[in-house]
């Protein structure tokens, strides 16, 4: 009874160690998931600072794209593709129209901040922007500049050890709600 | 042998930088080697023996342990993919190889226990009966034949010799087969979880009323296994013609959730409601309802009133509040959409009091990229204008969420559960029990010798035998 105990024990072990072995082998993220799960939630300060980095820069560059009419500069700060197409199928439309957006970022307030694991974060800013539309011809200004306060999250990507805006969602403002 | 020995010294000399290293690193490998193959022997020899089957049970339950504790920090998705590493497959595997390599050499002997009781022909052939007794006096009425009719009655099935002296008698004789059928269920059941591993399909998508799946694997919206698994989607069709849900008190609680469906969807030959617990088979999957939404319809129209596009649009934006929105196509446009099925302005601001739908309006904000271009709250029916563009929202139609399970490994599990069930239940309802006797000549008195045996509850057995013979003779305990 006991030879069959110590027995056991021994195969019970070795199974143990079998699975733990051949899971980080086979799959070492998957192993490391419940670490990586537990830095979801609040970013770090460092991080924080990095995204707002990368969130300001992407608008920069959307101005750009605007003022020359390049959708291929915002190709620097984003993640996907998509955005950029956005950025070019807005330019086209603008251009059927005989029109030209100015864009310009007025402020940005930062609000919350999250972490989806190591390389997946969403950031909740609400940006003042002002937009001008102008003639394409003349440049003259079609409409006076109006100004719009909007509350956006953006989703970031870490792709080559830099945060990249991979999409943004509009969402109602608090000041939208209490209207 | 000399050659390989020559030229493993040939290589230590010629390699003077790695030759300490090179036997060594052989040697070890050898050992490695040998190490394996023992272990291997091991396994292999360890594999024939029922405590194999105990080991890898409790295996097993670690390893769900570990599964579950992981579950509780790690998402659902991470778990399930642990669950489909190698040591889970290999569990399984050697689960089912030792479950054959138990069951094969077992078989012959199983299967010679359900044949008829031997009669015995000395008192040796009783000694094998591990309850035995002795009635020392027959006398009348007790007699081999009342004994037989009494064992009859109750259901044995009872051999007596030519001469009367000798008597066997079995109930439940092929109660063996409950214990290889039990066996066997798990064996199906195995079997069953290897074919749903690899050909398990599950797949989500929004239809609308007035819509038709055709069932395309790019048209669901998510699917289980991940990866490219389009083969496994079934191949099936259905158009949805009607949904429909009622709520408790005009709470998110469902009362009532259905669809009428029409199948398959290019020749209609059949018609039926499904719903949650009521599901369509259908191309070998099962089409179950699980969720409920809506889908607006849109007329997007150009400066000159020309239609440019018109879809119904599947949005998450049920229960009512939620909001989600959808591009327009070839355009710089996204559209978010609220639906308020029965609407009440509360300071200026769109509620809904239940979730029917009863004169719903839509709560819109239209972006052009960073542009915001249009914000309000329209009634089904009207339109909005923004960019020289003029968007109608005609109809709100009812979506359903519907889940296409197909799982060819499913029905062997279930076979392998009814099966497992029923063997457990024939063994335990319908166990072995035998009885047999021996007239022995002992001293000038006859003496009649009986054993019992069981394979549950054999005192209980025996208790009954010998109310049995009290009846007839002096039973005793031996």
């Amino acid at each position: 009874m006991k030879r069959w105990g110590r027995n056991l024990l021994i195969a019970l072990s070795g199974a143990l160690a079998f699975f733990f072995l051949t899971v980080f082998i086979e799959e070492r993220q998957v192993f490391l998931a419940p670490l990586v799960a537990a830095k979801d939630g609040p970013a770090p300060e460092s991080d924080r600072e990095a995204l707002v980095e990368a969130v300001r820069a992407h608008n920069q560059r959307v101005m750009e794209a605007y003022a020359r009419r390049d959708p291929s500069l915002v190709r620097a700060t984003i993640a996907e593709e998509e955005l950029a197409e956005l950025v070019a199928a807005d330019l086209q439309f603008l251009s059927a129209g005989g029109r030209t957006l100015r864009l310009e970022l007025l402020g940005l307030e930062v609000g919350g901040v999250r972490r989806m694991g190591p390389a997946r974060a969403s950031l909740t800013v609400t940006e003042d922007w002002v937009h001008e539309y102008r003639d394409a011809r003349s440049g003259a200004g079609l409409s006076p500049p109006q100004r719009s306060r909007e509350r956006l999250t953006y989703h970031l990507a870490k792709t080559g050890g830099r945060w990249r805006v991979v999409g943004a969602s509009a969402r109602p403002g608090a000041e939208e709600r209490r209207q | 042998m000399s050659a390989l020995g020559l030229s493993l010294r040939n290589d230590q000399a010629t390699a003077p930088v790695s030759g300490c290293a090179v036997p060594l690193v052989r040697r070890m490998a050898c050992v490695v080697g040998r190490l394996a193959a023992g272990a291997a022997m091991r396994v292999g020899r360890a594999l024939w023996s029922p405590e194999c089957s105990v080991v890898l049970m409790v295996a097993g339950i670690l390893y769900v342990g570990m599964l579950a504790v992981w579950g509780m920090r790690s998402p659902l998705e991470v778990v399930q993919n642990i669950s489909r590493l190698f040591p889970f497959k290999a569990l399984y595997a050697l689960l089912l190889l030792n479950l054959v390599l138990c069951m094969v050499p077992r078989l012959p002997a199983t299967l010679r226990r359900c044949g008829p009781a031997r009669l015995p022909r000395d008192l040796g052939d009783l000694a094998r009966y591990r309850t035995r007794g002795i009635v020392r006096e027959i006398h009348e009425p007790f007699t081999l034949k009342a004994l037989t009719r009494a064992l009859r009655r109750r259901g044995y099935r009872v051999r007596l010799d030519a001469d009367g002296r000798s008597l066997a008698a079995v109930r439940g004789r092929l109660a063996p087969l409950g214990d290889l059928a039990f066996h066997l269920a798990f064996l199906l059941i195995l079997v069953g979880v290897f074919i749903s591993a690899s050909t398990r399909f599950s797949g989500d998508v929004v239809v609308t009323e007035g819509q038709t799946f055709w069932g395309e694997p790019g048209d669901y919206l998510a699917v289980q296994p991940r990866g490219d698994v389009s083969w496994r989607a079934p191949r099936l069709s259905f158009a949805v013609e009607k949904i429909g849900a009622t709520f408790y008190q005009d709470e998110l609680f469902f009362t009532e959730l259905y669809a009428h469906v029409r199948y398959p969807a290019d020749l209609a030959a059949g018609r039926t409601t499904v719903r949650l617990s009521q599901p369509l088979w259908l191309g070998g999957a099962m089409v179950t309802l699980v969720g409920y939404g809506f889908a607006p319809l849109y007329v997007l129209r150009g400066p000159d009133g020309r239609e440019l596009d018109s879809a119904a649009v599947n949005l998450n934006v049920f229960p009512p509040g939620t909001e989600d929105s959808f591009r327009l196509p070839g355009l710089p446009h996204q559209v978010y959409v609220t639906v308020f099925p029965d609407p009440v302005l509360t300071d200026g601001v769109p509620r809904s009091r239940s979730n029917n739908l009863r004169s719903p309006v839509l709560s819109l904000r239209v972006y052009r990229h960073k542009v915001r271009v249009y914000e309000g709250v329209v009634p089904l029916g009207s339109s909005v204008s923004f960019d020289g563009l003029r968007l109608e929202f005609p109809e709100l139609r009812r979506s359903g969420q519907v889940r296409v399970l197909r799982d060819p490994g499913a029905p062997w599990v279930f076979a392998g559960f009814l099966l497992g069930i029923g063997g457990l239940v024939f063994r335990l309802l319908w166990h072995r029990r035998e009885v047999a006797g021996l007239v022995v000549a002992q001293g000038g008195t006859t003496v009649f010798h009986v054993g019992a045996e069981a394979d549950l509850f054999r005192h209980l057995h025996w208790a009954r035998v010998q109310r049995l013979l009290k009846r007839g003779g002096k039973g005793e305990r031996s």
